[in-house]
């Protein structure tokens, strides 16, 4: 259904923004969106594929055809399309209204080739005790940068963490960035205020599954019943024994 | 190379406590500019009734673009790298390839 949507969306500013276009924008931004649309179109006969419907749906919202985003779909158009778009028309439904409808809808998974529009990393209530197996999955995040993308994205559950001492988000940061860095992707560092488009992956897309059940330090940090004090990246090999020094409590067995 | 990680750990209840660091348990640090460790082995401590017991760990590199960590403040992180056994050129494979 997304793909319709997405297909819907170009082909009302084929048949009536270029036209609409001439009148509102000025000569430069004209072109700009003239050649976004050819680009568009270009790339849907090519190969119509998830991420594409994605980037249209930006566009639409906040991208070069946001100026369109208010005006009403015609009948016109919507009856070369199956009759089922035909509600939306009832609904009077806009530009605008659909690209959310793609962004948003639930049924990410069923002919998009699993396009998901859902968070790609949660946490669900019992994580910490029994852990919940991570599927690997991508999606596509209209920001600035992709650090800005990825923070987006799992800032707010792993952001949830730090309050029993665990982290995650720079984490995801840095395997984005190093991904990118040794794929020579287009997708680099941003800089400048204008949004792209950025795949982010799940942890489970980099071969990360949760670390938590019974009896791990995760979950003794989850239930409070061990903290995690100073931890030191890159120390010399005897920092426990210099350490163990200073304070003899403790011991520990290594298997 | 192997990468050393200090870390504290802390039990403030009265009785003792047994945890363990499944093995490919990743530590991040803070900054995005060194690189990320996954625990090459598995480990398991016993912390005795109000004790912090520091000690160290060894890992692998997560990033094989960004430089030596040297005694870079970390956090724990709810995640393994998931295989039984860690080896360097694997996990910097695996990483680099994210699966969609």
């Amino acid at each position: 259904m997304k793909a319709k949507y997405a297909r819907l969306i170009l082909d009302w500013h084929r048949r009536f923004g270029i036209e609409k276009a001439h009148e509102k924008y000025s000569k430069e931004s004209f072109l700009k969106y003239k050649r976004a649309l050819e680009e568009f179109i270009q790339r849907w006969e090519e190969h119509p594929d998830p991420e594409l419907v994605n980037e249209i749906a930006h566009c639409q919202l906040s991208g070069t055809f946001e100026v369109f985003f208010c005006e009403p779909v015609p009948a016109s158009i919507l009856q070369l399309y199956d009759m089922e778009l035909l509600h939306l028309h009832r609904e009077g439904i806009s530009l605008g209204q659909i690209a959310k409808l793609i962004l948003h809808s639930q049924d990410s998974n069923a002919d998009e080739g699993g396009m998901q529009t859902k968070e790609l990393f949660d946490l669900p209530s019992g994580w910490d005790q029994s852990p919940v197996l991570q599927k690997p999955c991508s999606k596509v995040i209209r920001q600035r940068t992709v650090v800005d993308a990825v923070r987006s994205e799992f800032g707010g559950t792993l952001g949830k963490l730090q309050a029993h001492g665990l982290g995650g988000t720079s984490l995801m940061v840095a395997l984005h960035e190093s991904a990118i860095h040794i794929h020579s992707k287009s997708e680099t560092r941003r800089m400048g205020n204008e949004l792209a488009n950025f795949t982010v992956y799940s942890p489970a897309s980099f071969g990360l599954q949760l670390a938590s059940g019974p009896g791990t330090l995760v979950g003794a940090m989850m239930s409070g019943r061990v903290r995690v004090g100073k931890v030191l990246v890159g120390v010399k090999a005897d920092w426990a024994i210099d350490h163990r020094k200073e304070s003899d409590h403790g011991h520990n067995r290594r298997d | 190379m192997d990468i050393t990680v200090g870390i504290e750990l802390i039990n403030d209840q009265d009785q003792e406590v047994t945890i363990e660091l499944p093995v490919g348990s990743v530590i991040e640090v803070d900054t995005s500019t060194v690189q990320n460790v996954a625990l090459s082995r598995r480990y398991r401590f016993v912390l005795p009734p109000r004790s912090t017991l520091r000690t160290s760990v060894e890992g692998v590199c997560l990033n094989r673009n960004l430089s030596p960590p040297n005694s870079a403040s970390g956090l724990m992180t709810p995640f393994r790298f998931d295989s039984p056994e860690i080896d360097q050129d694997q996990v910097w494979d695996r990483v680099s390839s994210p699966t969609a």
